[in-house]
């Protein structure tokens, strides 16, 4: 699904799971799934611990979902951006 | 809630478009997913939860959220409206006010401009009604200029994405002076709003300055302009309806497609029901391929077998001397063969067919052929994806849109021609 990512530096991996865990929470409250996940938590190719942004342009049926505050302030000042920057690995 | 999207009975093999349909393959036909069998599809909200083949009832799943394709009604070949406002029903009515109050009230679009300038939604049912439109409830945006000094406007939300040719445009009408459908808030090729009747203005072919750009309305000094409908398209030559956009970008026009993100998007199967070693197959998918040649990822439609190179078979596409191309490949045991299509620029919508035979592997799209590359393929059982490779982490995202992805055995050349028309003829593909 269509979203930007956020990016936490390499010594901030506890921040960026607590991040995934808001959103999952969030997400749950949304759609009523108790078990819904919202994201892996992967490293990008510079250790950055990447997570999808859990708000626009996410879009959850026909509307994009605003950001929720608490997700917002866990992310802090982790960076944005529009792609993952993913390892590139052929095996 | 996970839902199931559509009605159809187990049992039925083939939705009957044009008479043949890939279940005429018979024995030959080892794996089908198929878009358009809304039953075959689970969804939370629009995100596709599990892609369940027609064949063996292979579900290809997703369990994490973010990663999960979406599914549209309308998107392969269909039109996008980029914008993300209300563009037919703004969803109140606001009395004209300042621009601030109105930004408060209205989210989707923002006004700015002229101090004087009065922004609202407000119902202008009689003269859509006039100009032959029905919005609904008949509701609109205006910009009432009268007081104003200065160029005022509303931009609405919704971008490009990138920098190819867009067409901007919106159904307006002026009271009184005149306004624009404009790229820009100077107004940089404005197609001009005039008249006291709606009528459609539409700035085409304008290269966005960059990929964030938002599409404005604009009221000169003195004008009331009124608009709905407005519409961000990506192409030269604007479409000839308007998508109706509630809250983000929507296609139109289109037939049932799964939307790959080319980030994260897969979907995977934990087994693999296809032929391994060396024993041949083919693996065919009707794509629409977005990556840009700027992007030089190796990206996959499908993949099965081993969880690398030298051990899986895949088909997608990779960029080769400067443009997108239709490229397979497949482990001999040790390293990776890859067979690409040079004649085919495998941007857009395309009918990819990757054929694997015993000692070597050729790569046909839209029905043209290319060489084919030696290799014995050693291809093992690991796993199955769509939209990535089949490695323990998931990589080489798809990016785009996939009507249905196939499997078979050893096709005759009837077979693939008859393949290939069924395909092109649903993807809309000369």
């Amino acid at each position: 699904m269509s979203t930007k990512f956020v990016k936490f530096p390499p010594e901030k991996g506890a921040e960026a799971v607590a991040y995934e865990a808001e959103c999952s929470a969030q997400l749950r409250l949304l759609t009523g799934e108790p078990t819904d996940i919202w994201a892996i938590v992967r490293l990008d190719r510079n250790n950055n611990h990447t997570v999808p942004l859990y708000g626009p342009p996410w879009v959850w049926n026909v509307a994009e979902v605003e950001e929720p505050a608490s997700c917002l302030a866990l992310r802090g000042d982790a960076v944005v951006v529009d792609f993952p920057e993913w390892p590139v690995v052929e095996d | 809630m996970a839902v199931h999207v559509g009605g159809r009975g187990p049992g039925h093999l083939a939705r009957v478009i044009g008479g043949w349909t890939p279940a005429a393959l018979g024995s030959s036909l080892l794996g089908w997913w198929d878009a358009e069998r809304t039953d075959k599809l689970t969804l939370s909200g629009s995100a596709v939860t599990t892609w369940t083949d027609v064949v063996g009832s292979y579900a290809a799943t997703q369990g994490v959220t973010a990663a999960k394709p979406r599914w549209d009604a309308n998107a392969f070949g269909g039109v996008l409206n980029k914008c993300t406002n209300y563009n037919n029903s703004p969803q109140a009515l606001v009395t004209p006010t300042t621009a601030a109050n109105f930004n408060a009230a209205i989210s989707g679009v923002t006004a700015s401009g002229d101090a004087a300038t009065l922004f609202g939604v407000v119902d202008d049912s009689i003269a859509l009604a006039a100009a032959g439109i029905n919005t609904g409830n008949g509701r609109v945006y205006v910009i009432d200029n009268t007081a104003g000094a200065a160029t005022s406007q509303i931009r609405i939300a919704g971008n490009p994405g990138n920098t190819n040719a867009h067409c901007y445009i919106a159904w307006g009408r002026a009271s009184a002076g005149t306004g624009d459908v404009s790229r820009t808030s100077t107004g940089v090729s404005a197609a001009s709003i005039s008249g006291t009747s709606y009528a459609r203005a539409v700035a085409a072919n304008l290269t966005p300055g960059s990929t964030a750009d938002e599409m404005r309305v604009r009221a000169a000094p003195g004008a009331v302009v009124y608009f709905t409908l407005n519409g961000l398209y990506e192409g030269s030559t604007a479409p000839t309806q308007d998508v109706v956009v509630n809250g983000s970008a929507a296609y139109g026009f289109g037939r049932p497609g799964l939307i790959f993100d080319g980030s994260d998007d897969e979907l995977t199967l934990a087994s693999v029901p296809f032929p391994t070693g060396a024993s041949a197959c083919e693996i065919w998918a009707l794509v629409d391929q977005q990556a840009l040649v700027a992007d030089t990822s190796t990206r996959l439609a499908a993949s099965y077998g081993g969880t690398g190179t030298a051990n899986r078979r895949r088909i997608g596409r990779a960029v080769s001397g400067g443009a997108n191309r239709g490229q397979i490949g497949a482990g001999d045991g040790a390293s990776e063969v890859t067979a690409t299509n040079g004649s085919v620029d495998f941007s857009g919508r395309h009918v990819a067919r990757g054929i694997f035979r015993a000692t070597e592997i050729q790569a046909d799209m839209d029905g043209i052929s290319a060489a084919a590359q030696a290799v014995v393929p050693a291809t093992t059982s690991d796993r199955t994806r769509i939209g990535a490779n089949s490695s323990p982490t998931a990589g080489g995202f798809w990016h785009g849109m996939m009507s249905t992805v196939i499997v078979t055995g050893a096709l005759s050349t009837d077979q693939a021609s008859q393949l290939t028309a069924y395909l092109k003829a649903r993807g809309g593909i000369a």
